[in-house]
This record gives structure tokens, C-alpha cells and sequence, in this order.
């Protein structure tokens, strides 16, 4: 009797060796790849999704604001066009680019000048000083909009002006506005 | 005879146990779970996967909000030929079904200290779910994996990328898109 139980001791022994280092296979080292992540959300939309503008003439300017004139100096919320609504956790930083207009024989954007089928696109919000304070877009890089923003709302507006045409094919183009963590 | 056996035999194996807890190992992940990580995950392998996803969010924007989480993702100890796992939530607050698009993004701006590496290439970064259809007031967990080449020189000791979502949407339309930020440093 006592070999029997010694040899279920031995065998339970054995085993338990035998898992052990299986365990330990998977402890911790200095040089793991380590991850961390905090629940922050990242979260805007939009109200005003389309910009409309018909027929348009060569070397004019146009407005996206509430009024489709230029707005008031400087910028306030009733002279904006839309509104970014944010319903992130943390700071965000908001920033617009764009990508030039297609349609026919196309629009390049500029941050130089306009000319033939080349036209400048600019982006304000409240706060912005004036006309010329606004951030020229293009599908080069973004601007910035806002840093460390935490507020509820940001309104905004657009400017577009034109160069000369070559043909009379309708044009479109997108604005992308982007939310991140600050 | 056979006692002394097994008995040595008993004694090696504790030896071996106690010897592979702090043997050196190949690559591997862990987790450090902050104190509000969004889902506790334990992984043993190199390539993590969420084990369970239980945790309440808090700040959780309303179900009629789109979001997604999280907003960072920090990435430590990295090495080319490392493979590292997270996942994030892409949230559908639209009554309709809506297409997204799910994909690495170069940095509008980066953190201090860190860089935008101008050589990184874009299929290192895989999207289990690049354009997701989400039901109304859905949200879809979706892994992102960063595995790059063993052979890959990265030079940068930090640097960071993006992952950008955004509802497709037709040209000549204002968009709006979301990022998270993945900051990298490596080892």
C-alpha cells in the first residue's frame, strides 16, 4: 500500500513538472511588446454636408456663410455656415484639408494664386480675426482648425475664389474635416 | 531503486521548472492595462487578440452619435519582425446602415518627440475590416494588426501613424473623418 500511494505521489510530481514550465514559458520579459489604450472617443459630425453653387463666373469670390456674403470681422457663430458638433472625451484637434475639383477638365487648388483652372479654397470658423486669417486648403496638407478643442460646438465657413475656365463642365470637390486626439 | 529513480527524477524536473520561469524567450506581447483600459485582454503569443471585450465604457457618447475608441493607442518596446494586436471600435450612430472605410493614415500632426516616418509603408498595418457595413447604432470591434518585416530598417526611435475612419460618401460632399492615434516606440 505504501509503494502505491508513493507512486501516485511520484506520478501527481511528475505531472506537476511537467505543466510548470509550460506556465513559466509565458512570464514576462524585458523585452515584450507592450500595448495600452485608455477609452477616450473620438467623436464629430457635421450639419452642413453640401456646398451648392450653381453657376459661377471667372475671378469672383464666393461665400459659404450664412448669408453667402462675407461675414462680420472677426468671425462670429451668426456669420458661420455650419457647425461641428463634438462629442468627444478627451481634447481633440480639428483639422480641414480638401482635394481638387473634378469634372471635366478639372480645378488645381492653390495656396499661391488662382489662374486658368486653378482656384483657392479657404476655411474659417468663430474666432477666426477675418478674410485673410482664414486657412487655404488643398490636397497638399491639412490645417488646423482648432487645437486641444473641448467644446460643444465650432461654426465654420468656406471662401472659394476663381481663376479662369476652359470649359463649362459642372466641378466638384470634397472637404474633409478630421477629428484626433490632441 | 525505483524510489531513488523517481526521486531524481522528481528533483530534475523541479529544477527545470524553476529554470524555464526565467529562461529568455522569443517575441512576445503583453498587455499593461491602464487604469481605464477600455477591455482587459491577456495574450501569451505574438499576436494578441482580445479575450473579452466586458468593460463599461464611460463618457461614452450618446447611441446616436458616431464614434470611434480609442482615441490613442500607445505601443511599447516595438522591433521590426514584431507583430502587436489592438483593436478598435468604430461606432454607427446613423438610423441607416452605414459603409465605412477603415485604413492607415499619414499624421495630420504628431506628438512631441515623435515622427511621421516618410518610409513607412502602408501594408504593414492590416485592417481585419477595412470597409465595414454597420447596422444602425452598431458598433463593430475591428483588430488592427502592425507587423513589419523583420528586415525593415525603421530609424525613428518613436514615431507614430493613424488610422483613419470615415463613411464612404460620394465626391463633392464635406466629410468628416475619424482618427486614432498609434504612437510607436521602439525598443
Amino acid at each position: 500500500m505504501g509503494t502505491f500511494k508513493f507512486r501516485i505521489l511520484s506520478l501527481v510530481l511528475v505531472l506537476m513538472s511537467v505543466f510548470i514550465p509550460v506556465g513559466s514559458a509565458f512570464a514576462a520579459s524585458t523585452f515584450d511588446v507592450t500595448i495600452t489604450a485608455t477609452p477616450t472617443f473620438i467623436s464629430i459630425s457635421n450639419d452642413t454636408a453640401t456646398w451648392v453653387m450653381g453657376a459661377i463666373l471667372e475671378g469672383t469670390t464666393y461665400w459659404w456663410s450664412s448669408t453667402g456674403n462675407a461675414p462680420a470681422e472677426p468671425f462670429v457663430d451668426g456669420g458661420m455656415k455650419s457647425t461641428i458638433t463634438n462629442g468627444s472625451s478627451v481634447p481633440i484637434t480639428l483639422s480641414i484639408h480638401a482635394h481638387d475639383f473634378t469634372g471635366g477638365v478639372g480645378w488645381a487648388l492653390s495656396n499661391t494664386t488662382v489662374g486658368s483652372n486653378i482656384v483657392m479654397l479657404y476655411a474659417g470658423n468663430t474666432s477666426t480675426v477675418n478674410a485673410a486669417g482664414m486657412k487655404n486648403l488643398t490636397d497638399t496638407w491639412s490645417q488646423t482648425m482648432a487645437t486641444g478643442f473641448s467644446g460643444a460646438t465650432l461654426k465654420w465657413c468656406m471662401k472659394l475664389a476663381t481663376g479662369t475656365f476652359t470649359d463649362g463642365v459642372g466641378k466638384s470637390g470634397t472637404v474633409t474635416v478630421t477629428a484626433a486626439a490632441t | 531503486m525505483y524510489k531513488l529513480l523517481v526521486s531524481l527524477f522528481m528533483v530534475f524536473s523541479l529544477f527545470i521548472a524553476l529554470g524555464c520561469g526565467e529562461s529568455p524567450k522569443g517575441p512576445s506581447l503583453t498587455v499593461e492595462p491602464s487604469p481605464n483600459l477600455i477591455a482587459p485582454v491577456v495574450v501569451n503569443s505574438t499576436i494578441g487578440t482580445p479575450s473579452s471585450i466586458t468593460a463599461s465604457l464611460n463618457d461614452e457618447p450618446p447611441i446616436t452619435q458616431s464614434w470611434i475608441s480609442p482615441g490613442k493607442v500607445n505601443i511599447g518596446n516595438y522591433y521590426s519582425g514584431a507583430q502587436a494586436e489592438w483593436f478598435i471600435k468604430v461606432h454607427n450612430g446613423d438610423s441607416t446602415k452605414t459603409k465605412y472605410t477603415v485604413e492607415y493614415r499619414e499624421p495630420a500632426y504628431v506628438s512631441d518627440g515623435f515622427v511621421s516616418l516618410p518610409t513607412f509603408n502602408r501594408v504593414w498595418v492590416i485592417v481585419s475590416e477595412s470597409s465595414p457595413t454597420l447596422d444602425p447604432y452598431e458598433t463593430r470591434t475591428i483588430p488592427i494588426t502592425l507587423k513589419i518585416p523583420s528586415n525593415a530598417k525603421i530609424d525613428a526611435k518613436k514615431w507614430e501613424f493613424w488610422i483613419s475612419v470615415m463613411e464612404d460618401s460620394p465626391a463633392g460632399v464635406i466629410k468628416t473623418e475619424l482618427c486614432s492615434r498609434w504612437l510607436i516606440t521602439m525598443r
